[in-house]
């Protein structure tokens, strides 16, 4: 069960870190550009403040509450029936993400690499690798993703860096894109619709108290939005936000476009790997997230038994869109329309209400 | 248990070998080039230089075998169909190898074709896998096919390298605009710049062309420069409105579009001597730093100024001039400045006139003027430019004269 692994700081931010970069990977920063042209970047730090705004607020309800998650948090302040309702919203949604990305990392796979390789096999590979992260556990995926981090980070250094011949620093004109409406808020929403800090909430158990979860989650969130907004930035001067729009997988086509020399040229190779790894983390968090969410509602003692029927709910969710366009209309959707709502409507009820129950319950006692 | 995870393992590296996609080099022949003509009812003549496995592969592995020895290194083949990703695919009915665009860094459009509009031939370009967003788009005066057939590199094996390493060159000369994939792509789909690309073409007329004269040294096109017959020249840029050729540029003329753009590395110029008739001054020329340029767009008029920042030197003066001295290179420097002023005037006059075709993409610099995407197509940039008032100016300063500090006169 959860809790009984602890990590570090580092670790614990980095696990976080890379999860929330899963999304620069596939069509995610398209959508961005396509929304906010070129100040697209600015709509990623608009989300950034948005995210920290969120971080803050699950800050409030684990800081009266050490030792407990969300979780138990809501089936706490909510009693069994709504806390039960809200976990379990809360397990399909963490679902829901897992199977949408499985379905779009394997797409940019077959899209980029494998165009031969079934997507069931791929997105079985993903959800294999899944279940055995989630049966090891959290401390695992950690401290591997810690060891990993440094390659993944290298690796985007480097493509942003080959790039630079390529950057024209007018394309971020005009400022302020598509218009404000487009960049603040619906661009800021957008992007600061992020599933780490409700994960981080689940796994909190794991973090030496609510202190450390708002030091790991807050930088977990700058790194991740920094990255974002970096990579906007290089996709908006090098490709230009018109035609940027149109790239399925913006991050690959940018690594395509490394020239330098004769002898550095074609490094793409290096990020399906990072590609690779990063989506394996995001598909295993989640999993992982929604067995503890929902081995936690039920009040089962180990999440394990649940992650192979778990495994097949994330695998038939992913078969069910009919094209890589669907699964990314739908991915849009589930970011605009879905994720406010488990990870910020459904959190403020729990801290309303808990607040509400801590103010009537000593005169309840008295 | 051991021999289970074991197996397990084992089972797993047995599935990841490359899963269903695995090619071995020797099942496939790699496209180098790919040329595109207009072909007969809406259909394309696509063209493919592709390497020759035989011979490279002797090349490379010092000849073993002998295999290949009197074979070209390359096999060029065409096919029609109605896009070029489609005749890519027909082709592999007539290879025992699978063919491969991994490897394609050119793309040659002809002329004709280009004139009639790319659009749709970018676009499957654009969005096929294998081809990529680095490869150079050359424009081909004449059929692309002919250009493909005809061209054999003598420097080199394969004519991929070739045209990668004319691309380098042509810093040296700044005569071209050497412009890969994604950029023109993205140009052809631009508001505030217009796409160019390389001219290339072969000389069909030999040391026969007209010869040059002192300011129009590389007052070319591609294929017209006279030298050695057969050679592939690449001078000179196809102009674009949108996707379809509207005109071409010389290779002086692209020379001060490099300038004017701040893409100009080095070049060259060769003026007639302001203080001795009949003999000439060569100059080289290198950009110091990339033009400013600031561009208004308040109240009715559009008003562009652009500042060139050129240090030219001394290569060859015929005359024996002592211009090194400072009253002397006053002069000189007064002249190449009003030569290059004048060049660059007379292809901005062009591009307002004869393209209508902003090409140097002083709409880049305009948009900042403007808050918002809606704001800045409202203003319509594309009609505004063919009437805006353009200044040049040109700072010019010979920093270094060669390796002579003093001209001492011939005695006669």
């Amino acid at each position: 069960m959860d809790g009984k692994s602890k990590f570090g700081l580092a670790e614990a931010v980095v696990l976080l870190t890379v999860s929330n970069m899963a999304r620069i990977f596939i069509s995610f920063p398209r959508t961005l550009v396509e929304m906010s042209g070129p100040a697209a970047w600015i709509s990623s730090l608009t989300g950034m403040g948005l995210s920290i705004l969120q971080v803050y607020l699950f800050y409030m309800i684990l800081k009266p509450n050490p030792g407990q998650n969300i979780v138990d948090i809501a089936n706490k302040s909510l009693g069994n029936i709504a806390g039960t309702i809200f976990n379990t919203i809360f397990a399909f949604f963490f679902l829901a993400v897992a199977a949408l990305f499985t379905r779009t990392f394997s797409e940019a796979l077959i899209i980029s690499a494998l165009p031969a390789t079934p997507i069931s096999f791929l997105m079985s590979g993903f959800i294999m690798l899944a279940v055995l992260g989630s049966y090891i556990g959290l401390e695992a995926m950690a401290r591997s993703a810690r060891l990993t981090y440094p390659f993944v980070l290298s690796g985007i250094v480097l493509l942003l860096l080959g790039l630079s011949p390529l950057w024209d620093l007018q394309q971020v004109f005009p400022i302020l894109g598509n218009g404000p409406v487009n960049v603040f808020i619906a661009g800021g929403f957008i992007s600061g619709a992020v599933t780490e800090i409700l994960l981080a909430a689940v796994i909190v158990k794991s973090f030496h108290g609510p202190e450390m979860f708002f030091k790991i989650t807050s930088r977990a969130m700058l790194m991740g939005f920094f990255y974002l907004t970096m990579l906007l930035l290089v996709m908006v001067t090098t490709l230009s936000w018109n035609t940027g729009q149109e790239d399925t997988l913006p991050f690959y086509t940018l690594a395509r476009l490394v020239y330098l020399g004769r002898f550095f040229q074609r490094v793409e190779s290096i990020f399906i790997i990072i590609w690779g790894f990063i989506g394996i983390i995001k598909v295993t968090l989640t999993l992982y997230a929604s067995a503890i969410t929902l081995a936690g509602t039920f009040r089962l003692q180990d999440h394990r038994p649940l992650l192979w029927p778990l495994a097949l709910i994330i695998f038939t969710g992913s078969i069910l869109p009919h094209d890589m366009p669907a699964a990314v209309r739908l991915e849009a959707l589930l970011i605009r329309e879905v994720t406010w709502l488990p990870t910020v409507a459904m959190p403020v009820v729990i801290l309303l209400v808990s607040r509400l129950r801590k103010r009537g319950g000593p005169n309840e006692s008295g | 248990m051991k021999a289970a995870k074991l197996l397990i393992v084992l089972f797993i590296m047995l599935l990841l070998q490359g899963c269903w996609g695995s090619r071995e080099t020797d099942e496939i022949a790699y496209v180098l080039a790919l040329g595109l003509d207009k072909g007969p009812d809406r259909n394309i003549i696509a063209t493919f230089v592709i390497a020759n496995p035989k011979v490279i592969a002797g090349q490379a592995g010092g000849g073993g075998g002998g295999t290949g020895k009197d074979e070209e290194p390359i096999i060029t083949a065409s096919a029609i169909a109605p896009l070029p990703i489609a005749a890519f695919h027909l082709m592999n009915v007539e290879r025992s190898r699978q063919l491969s665009l991994l490897h394609t860094n050119v793309f040659i459009i002809s002329e004709e074709l280009a004139r009639e509009g790319l659009g749709i031939y970018l676009n499957s370009l654009n969005r096929f896998r294998e081809t990529r967003g680095t490869a150079f788009v050359y424009i081909c005066r004449g059929r692309a096919i002919d250009f493909m057939n005809r061209n054999r590199p003598e420097m080199e094996v394969t004519p991929s390298k070739q045209y990668e390493l004319i691309s380098r060159a042509a810093r040296i000369h700044s005569l071209t605009r050497v412009v890969q994939f994604q950029k023109f792509y993205t140009a052809t789909k631009s508001r505030d710049i217009a796409p160019v690309a390389s001219l290339v073409a072969l000389n069909e007329k030999g040391l026969t062309g007209e010869p040059s004269r002192p300011g129009t040294l590389g007052d070319y096109l591609a294929g017209d420069m006279p030298s050695t017959k057969g050679e592939s020249q690449l001078m000179g840029v196809a102009v674009f409105k949108m996707d379809k050729m509207v005109g071409t540029l010389t290779g002086d003329e692209t020379k001060y579009l490099n300038m004017l753009t701040g893409e100009m590395q080095f070049s060259f110029l060769v003026i007639p001597d302001p203080l001795k008739e009949n003999t000439v001054v060569g100059v080289s020329l290198k950009q110091a730093m990339k033009p400013s340029i600031k561009v208004s767009t308040d109240g009715e008029h559009l008003h562009i100024s652009v500042e060139l920042f050129i240090e030219p030197e001394l290569v060859g003066v015929s005359s024996g001039t002592n211009y090194e001295s400072n009253i002397q290179m006053n002069i000189i420097e007064s002249e190449l400045a009003r030569i290059i002023g004048e060049g660059c005037r007379q292809l901005v006059d062009r591009s307002q006139e004869e393209f209508r075709s902003d090409i140097f993409g002083f709409g880049r610099y305009a948009r900042k003027n403007f808050l918002t995407v809606q704001q800045w197509r409202d203003y319509n940039w594309g009609d505004k430019y063919s009437r805006a008032e353009v200044d040049i100016k040109v700072n010019l300063k010979i920093r270094r004269t060669g390796l002579m500090l003093k001209t001492v006169p011939v005695v006669r």
